[in-house]
């Protein structure tokens, strides 16, 4: 067990029991809930094929009120800094700012919290091409009788690249964010239930960042952490452009997304001339079953005691992402400062059984199947076959 | 007035890269023999096109070997996509770095005149930049196999950064020219200057103990068998005088040995085989199929710093015992082998008195005017002619104290 594992599991225990004593009131407007977590994987090493235990997460926070419209997040992983830390001031439903350290919003994977994934590990799209967490103030809420809802921020960086200066303007980011269920809008104003549609959630996304100049463009990894894309010099506006679907349908649920980002490459190549633009893109369609129901499974998320059957679910997901020049036809040898780089491209199958044992602790199990087609110099060789991954989650 | 950078990256892109890929078509004509790039009767003159980010990068970054590309430009030949980083121990500078050119570095299929790397040396801690050259070619002269190099004209982005010498790399491609094989281990003697001197001493019978420090694997990276080089130091250490030479041939050429201590002791190098700070400067390589190895010189930069007068038994045995190389002690209580050396340092002599100081005023004024113009070196035209005096004085002198030194040794 490594540092830092000991005191969040006794944190964790102290936030999570009694299930009375979660929420600690002040006074009436004023109330705070400490939260806590402990993920902790079986999975093969990076770079090797020993498999051992790794502590993905490990997170104390906090979440509450100040009033009836100011309400407040903060968390930190321990060891590694702060991942939320913000105030969200609610006007009305429909007009709230956030304001602090969070999440730019872009993939609807990315911006799903980490004890509501359906697989261990997020997309690869949505891990290799989102933005990260920054400082930045966001209007966000919904409307049209929540139907519509909506997140527009600026924020001072896309959170992705590590060494710049916190709270500097360095790499000026601006992000929106708009989600739709069409069902939920046709249904107002009719009698009439549109059963089972009516949680059809569409999603657009778009975000610009002014790039710094330097080796910082999208990478591609493996869900083992080796590398199948390495980087190149990039300078200039990264935009991220993205779509999705979300719905779930009495047990069953489906997720599919897409997205895209292209880094500029201004005045990078050998001679200071302007190169086209990496181009890094992905898919994934998801699927989840649960196998008692969804209301089953609800009530297992909300029990105490051993949750048993109705705690299971069954998921299958497929993806891909690629990097590469677009029309990469011609493509030279790989530089990081190549005009044109052949695409560099991972394709993944995943099955896995999700079991919720109570409100406090999770297991996941997954199968994960990565193939890797042209991977670019000084990645490393890729690993065919089936990885397994075994997660244990105990959060309040 | 000052180019903006606008203009200047226009420039590069409009003029400079038609010209390189018009150079990379003429590259397609019937090619050059790689002996035509070390050929040192003329001043050669390379072309580097980076990145100018990427050489800023690099020069403050001199003591990382982070890797760059670039299009490499030798006689209208465009090699395009090379890797380039900075090199070197001492010499390395962020002023004026040497260089390692690896041709195949993003593209493992590309050669270029038969040649997967050249150095480029900076040659910035010998005010006359010549010791280098001439030692290798005195190695080269007395039949022993060295790297060829010539100087050159070192252009970056069309601004001249001085003063350098090309220099073979000892690698796969210099094996199979020189030997006819590439297939046997080749290991580069890393120093460390952080490292306490080693003088081949026994460590104990375990290869990790020997490789890959302070025997680097430049072949065989992956599988680098390093056991026949504790199997020699195990030799040196334990073989019974009477068994020395059967057994240690076994793994090592003498003769080759001690003829290369003979020429680095001829040109007082205090930088190689019996460097004051240990063994330094040569490559270890191992024959194909064999427990036999030969040293291979390198870096001869230090050459002609020990005095003209410096005895023919320095570090040999004028230094106390845990100073002395292990090998060279018990190599010399032989017979043949010290015949070997001393035959090697008369042969020195005479290839010298011949041809040194003709060679050292051929090169000196071959190079003179572009040492003068080079801001970048570390030493004034002054210094250098200076230097050049000195050398001069060593070539007159040096062959006739050696002779006489080697007179007066018991054979």
């Amino acid at each position: 067990m490594t540092r830092g594992t000991a005191p969040a599991v006794v944190l964790m225990l102290a936030a999570g029991m009694p299930v009375a004593a979660q929420s600690i009131a002040i006074s009436d407007d004023v109330r705070i809930t400490p939260t806590a977590r402990l993920d902790t994987d079986v999975r093969r090493a990076k770079g090797s094929d020993d498999v051992g235990l790794d502590v993905a997460r490990r997170r104390i926070g906090a979440t509450g009120a100040i009033s009836s419209h100011v309400e407040f997040e903060i968390e930190r992983e321990i060891d590694d800094g702060w991942r939320d830390a913000f105030v969200n001031v609610r006007a009305t439903r429909a007009v709230q700012v956030r304001a602090g350290h969070f999440k730019v919003p872009f993939s609807r994977e990315q911006l799903t919290g980490a004890g509501a994934l359906d697989f261990i590990d997020r997309s690869r799209a949505a891990d290799l091409l989102s933005p990260g967490r920054s400082a930045g103030v966001a209007v966000h809420g919904r409307v049209a009788g929540r139907a519509v809802g909506y997140e527009a921020g600026g924020f001072v960086s896309d959170g992705t690249r590590t060494g710049l200066v916190p709270g500097s303007w360095s790499e000026p980011t601006v992000a929106g964010r708009v989600t739709l269920k069409p069902f939920g809008l046709a249904r107002r104003g009719s009698t009439r239930r549109a059963k089972g549609w009516t949680d059809v959630e569409l999603g657009i996304a778009a975000v610009t960042t002014s790039l710094d100049e330097g080796r910082e463009s999208f990478r591609g990894r493996l869900a083992s952490k080796d590398m199948f894309f390495a980087p190149v010099f990039v300078n200039g506006r990264r935009l991220r452009v993205g779509g999705d679907l979300d719905w779930r349908p009495g047990p069953f649920g489906v997720r599919a997304e897409f997205l895209r980002a292209d880094d500029a490459r201004q005045h990078q190549g050998l001679a200071g001339e302007t190169l086209p633009p990496i181009r890094a893109y992905g898919w994934s369609m998801a699927g989840v079953w649960a196998v008692a129901g969804r209301k089953a499974h609800a009530r297992a998320n909300d029990t105490v005691a051993i949750a048993g059957f109705p705690g299971l679910e069954l998921t299958l997901r497929t993806e891909a992402v690629a990097f590469g020049t677009p029309g990469d036809a011609g493509a030279q040898v790989w530089t990081p400062r190549a005009a044109l780089l052949s695409t560099s491209a991972e394709r993944v199958w995943t099955a896995g059984v999700n079991w919720t044992v109570n409100r406090l602790v999770r297991l996941q199990a997954n199968a994960v199947h990565e193939t890797v087609v042209n991977r670019s110099r000084g990645a490393v060789p890729p690993r065919a076959g089936w990885s397994p991954v075994v997660r244990v989650q105990i959060a309040n | 007035m000052r180019a903006s950078p606008l203009l200047c990256r226009t420039l590069f892109a409009v003029v400079i890269l038609p010209l390189a890929m018009a150079g990379a078509v003429r590259a397609q004509d019937p090619p050059i023999d790689a002996a035509a790039l070390f050929d040192d009767s003329r001043l050669q003159e390379i072309r580097l096109i980076v990145n100018p980010r990427d050489w800023a990068d690099l020069k403050a970054s001199f003591q990382l070997n982070t890797y760059y590309p670039a299009h490499f430009i030798w006689r209208g030949q465009t090699v395009r996509n090379v890797g380039i980083r900075s090199r070197g121990t001492g010499s390395r500078s962020g002023v004026k770095p040497g260089l390692r050119v690896d041709f195949n570095r993003f593209d493992p299929s590309q050669h270029f005149l038969g040649l997967k790397s050249v150095v480029l040396r900076n040659n910035v801690q010998d005010p006359s930049q010549l010791h280098e050259r001439l030692a290798m070619r005195l190695f080269t002269q007395v039949g022993l196999p060295a790297p060829r190099e010539a100087h050159v004209r070192l252009y970056v982005n069309e601004e001249y950064a001085g003063l350098y010498s090309v220099v073979e790399s000892i690698d796969k491609a210099f094996l199979a020219d020189r030997f006819g094989q590439d297939n046997g281990y080749l290991y580069e003697y890393d120093y460390d200057p952080a490292d306490l001197p080693y003088r081949f001493e026994y460590k104990g019978p375990q290869p990790s103990l020997y490789s890959p420090k302070p025997f680097k694997p430049v072949t065989h990276e992956t599988d680098p068998d390093a056991q026949p080089i504790a199997d020699l130091v195990r030799a040196i250490a334990q073989t019974s005088d009477a068994d020395f030479l059967r057994v240690l041939s076994g793994y090592l050429d003498l003769e080759r040995f001690v003829a290369h201590i003979a020429v680095e002791a001829f040109l007082t190098d205090t930088d190689g085989m019996l460097g004051d700070w240990g063994m330094n400067n040569f490559y270890l390589y191992r024959f194909t199929g064999t427990t036999r190895a030969m040293v291979l010189p390198w870096d001869k930069s230090e050459a002609f710093k020990g005095g003209v007068t410096a005895s023919i038994w320095r570090n040999v045995d004028d230094v106390p015992p845990p100073q002395r190389n292990t090998l060279m002690v018990r190599a010399m209580r032989e017979p043949s082998l010290r015949g070997v050396y001393l035959d090697t340092l008369l042969r020195c002599a005479d290839v010298a008195s011949a041809w040194l100081e003709g060679e050292v005023r051929r090169t000196s004024t071959q190079i003179r005017d572009a040492a003068l113009a080079d801001s970048n070196a570390p030493f004034s035209i002054d210094e250098f002619d200076a230097e050049v005096g000195r050398l001069l004085d060593f070539a007159r002198e040096r062959s006739d104290l050696v002779r006489d030194d080697v007179r007066r040794s018991p054979r």
